[in-house]
């Protein structure tokens, strides 16, 4: 049923007029000659032409006057509205690049200003928000992510893209960067697969003896107290002198800095949450469950594989979903400690002073964590237990 | 000769942390009876059925099964021949009704097929389509409904022994009475040997062929349900039975078949079902403010007349 006066919905009505304020008084993009030289920013209409920017204010108004009295149908028209506008931000930068830097400047750089982003952050919000409101929401709204992404990975592959600084830093580290994303990747897996290991003997062991809950839960709350450099720094000193000590290990590659400590740290971040959401899930089957599952005559074994496990799984998997995230954030910093990563381009682009060198390093990184949080999420959600939905 | 009986105690106690849960019990249960133990809450009818499949051991004392000294059985293969059915039923909420009543046959290495075709009885048996449940989650059944799959999945190994911790407990009265009738008619067609546990007296007079009244871990009565309500052995047992209510509950034992009397002169305006108990014809009577009711059978023929002086009468055979 359709209120004929429905109330406006504030919290689209704020984020709109955020943009547009940020759109009409900051930078949208800017341009730079060379790497070294500093920037010069342009406004939204400078930027993109009139043509464009109005298209973008109107776009952005009509939304605005949609959620001024929403109902179902505004709420699909505002909904592709938003679609459409976080598709074409790629679109708009490439015409930008277009508009502004000429094929034989080679060294010319576009930058993404205060304007950019914000329609980018808020462009997303909004579409929370939009999805939130429509129960349930139309599958089209995955558009807008796969289409920002599709066209982007479009224009970069075309060029159309290839002098924003973002990808100028990028080519020229090209196999750098993959190599980044290898070394991330291995480190986050080798953490993860240690941490499982570990933490589900522990977890099983909290299970088995109660008495040892405590201890065990008291040393990984301990280990989450240090902070992540502290630990890194802590463990230099010990793993170079067993190092020394026994060139068998230097062999293996284990050295004071490097992988070996950062596994080693990043294993003890994890296991908190892997053994308290492992031992709580476990332990939180129902008795009766249980009572039952032996009273049909299936051993301990088969009471574990086939009830407890599967009853647990949802939020074991939760456990390692939140594990892996923590992992994808620490390994950047276990750069510092020479582990390899997209951490390494973070900390050069801060030494450097290049934004957009910390770009190339945290966006990935960004982007693998958001991307381990999705498919965690759906494992979880097709683990859950009984009807689905 | 008398026939060896299904389970036999024999002097069974266990103990937690030295408290006694069950203190030096003996009972003898013969095949083809529904037992029913009954007393107040914690007093050992939970502990007593555990013993008997193992999900306990007994601290002293022997039980045997059919003639076997348990103490000597693998417990996962005693159990599998022991259905076993509990109050919040603990079924699988991550298994379909089918998967969950296949379980023991599943355990006990039965072929698809067969299991198919067990569940497919079974669900039939307690009244509910196999079309419509077999592929429903625990979730999405009534409380009444999930307990028929509870019961179903204890019967599905064709048990000779039949465990019930409470199964009707968490029902409401109207499902839990139509869940007994239903108990009592399948009983009549599979005629298992059925320990059932409840703290409800009356419960316990309706379901069984003998009652064992339990206090403080003992056993303080074994008897019939008629003889419990004529001769209660102490005073636990009276309150027990509900002083001023004995009437009525030893006449809710009694069918109308037993003390009516043959038809002569004008049938009486008001009817009573042959199959009925004293108890629903004395209701009647009073009801109707008559003292004399028509039997009739369940076509609805006329077959004897119950006077109400026929009530005080010692039954007939
Ligand atoms: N696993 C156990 N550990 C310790 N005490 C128990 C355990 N199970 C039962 N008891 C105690 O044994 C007594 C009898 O319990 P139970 O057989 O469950 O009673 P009920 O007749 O209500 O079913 C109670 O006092 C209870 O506290
Ligand atoms: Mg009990």
């Amino acid at each position: 049923m359709e209120s004929p006066r429905s109330t406006p919905n504030r919290v689209v009505l704020t984020l709109v007029c955020i943009v547009l304020a940020v759109l009409l008084l900051a930078d949208f993009a800017s341009v730079q000659a060379n790497r070294i030289v500093p920037g010069q920013g342009l406004g939204l209409f400078k930027a993109l032409g009139s043509v464009w920017a109005s298209g973008l204010i109107a776009g952005l108004l009509a939304i605005a006057a949609l959620a001024w009295r929403p109902n179902p149908l505004r709420y699909r028209l505002m909904l592709a509205l938003v679609v459409l506008l976080l598709c074409q931000l790629p679109l708009s930068l490439a015409w930008f690049i277009h508009l502004h830097i000429a094929d034989d400047q080679p060294y010319a750089r576009a930058g993404i200003a205060a304007g950019g982003w914000t329609l980018l952050f808020i462009g997303s919000l909004l579409l929370i928000e939009c999805r939130q409101r429509m129960q349930p929401a139309p599958f089209w709204w995955r558009a807008a992510p796969l289409g920002l992404v599709l066209i982007s990975a479009w224009l970069i592959y075309s060029g159309d893209l290839a002098a924003l600084s973002l990808l100028r830093e990028y080519s020229s580290r090209r196999s750098e960067f993959w190599q980044a994303l290898a070394g991330h990747l291995s480190l986050v897996g080798g953490a993860l697969l240690g941490s499982l290991i570990i933490g589900l003997l522990l977890a099983w062991l909290t299970l088995r003896v109660p008495r040892l809950q405590r201890p065990i839960f008291g040393l990984l709350n301990f280990f989450q107290t240090i902070p992540s450099l502290a630990l890194f720094g802590l463990l230099i000193a010990p793993l170079s002198y067993l190092a020394n000590k026994y060139p068998v290990l230097q062999g293996l590659g284990i050295h004071g800095i490097g992988w070996a400590p950062a596994i080693i740290a990043l294993v003890a971040y994890s296991l908190l949450p892997v053994v308290r959401n492992t031992s709580v899930a476990l332990s939180g089957v129902a008795p009766a469950v249980i009572e039952s599952a032996h009273g049909m005559g299936m051993s301990s074994w088969q009471v574990l594989r086939q009830v407890r496990v599967p009853l647990a799984l949802p939020v074991i998997i939760e456990g390692i979903r939140i594990t892996t995230i923590q992992a994808i954030g620490l390994v950047a910093v276990a750069a510092l400690i020479g582990a390899s990563g997209f951490g390494s381009f973070i900390f050069q682009g801060l030494g450097q002073g290049a934004m957009d060198l910390v770009l190339l390093g945290a966006l990935p990184t960004i982007f693998l964590a958001l991307l381990a949080d999705a498919l965690f999420s759906a494992l979880a959600r097709h683990c859950q237990p009984g009807v689905r939905a | 000769m008398t026939p060896t009986p299904m389970i036999e105690l024999s002097h069974v106690s266990r103990l937690f942390d030295n408290a006694v849960a069950v203190d030096d019990i003996s009972l003898q249960i013969n095949s083809g009876e529904l037992c029913v133990i009954v007393g107040t809450s914690g007093c050992g009818k939970s502990t007593t059925l555990r013993l008997l499949n193992k999900l306990i051991s007994c601290s002293s004392g022997n039980i045997r099964i059919d003639g076997e000294d348990i103490a000597g059985l693998d417990a996962k293969l005693l159990r599998r021949r022991m259905g076993y059915a509990i109050q919040n039923t603990g079924l699988f909420p991550h298994w379909s009704v089918e998967r969950n009543i296949g379980v023991v046959p599943t355990l006990l290495g039965w072929s698809p097929e067969k299991i198919k075709a067990r569940v497919h009885e079974l669900l039939e048996l307690l009244s509910l389509p196999y079309a419509e449940f077999a592929h429903k989650f625990p979730s999405q059944l009534s409380g009444g409904q999930a307990q028929r799959v509870g019961v179903a999945r204890a019967l599905a190994g064709d048990p000779d022994i039949l465990l019930m911790d409470e199964p009707f407990g968490a029902l409401d009265p109207i499902t839990r009475d139509s869940l007994q009738n239903e108990l009592l008619r399948i009983q009549s067609q599979i005629n298992k040997t059925i320990v059932f546990v409840t703290h409800d007296i009356d419960e316990a007079l309706k379901l069984a062929t003998r009652i064992v009244v339990m206090d403080k871990g003992r056993i303080v009565q074994h008897d019939t349900p008629a003889n419990l309500l004529d001769r209660p052995v102490n005073e636990f047992v009276q309150s027990l039975l509900g002083q001023n209510e004995r009437g009525l509950k030893r006449a809710s034992l009694e069918p109308v078949k037993t003390h009516m009397q043959a038809l002569s002169g004008d049938l009486p305006e008001h009817s009573v079902n042959v199959d009925d108990t004293l108890r629903q014809a004395m209701s009647l009577m009073y009801w109707h403010r008559t003292d004399i009711l028509c039997v009739r059978d369940a076509d609805n023929h006329a077959v004897g007349l119950l006077p109400m002086r026929a009530l005080l009468d010692s039954p007939t055979a």
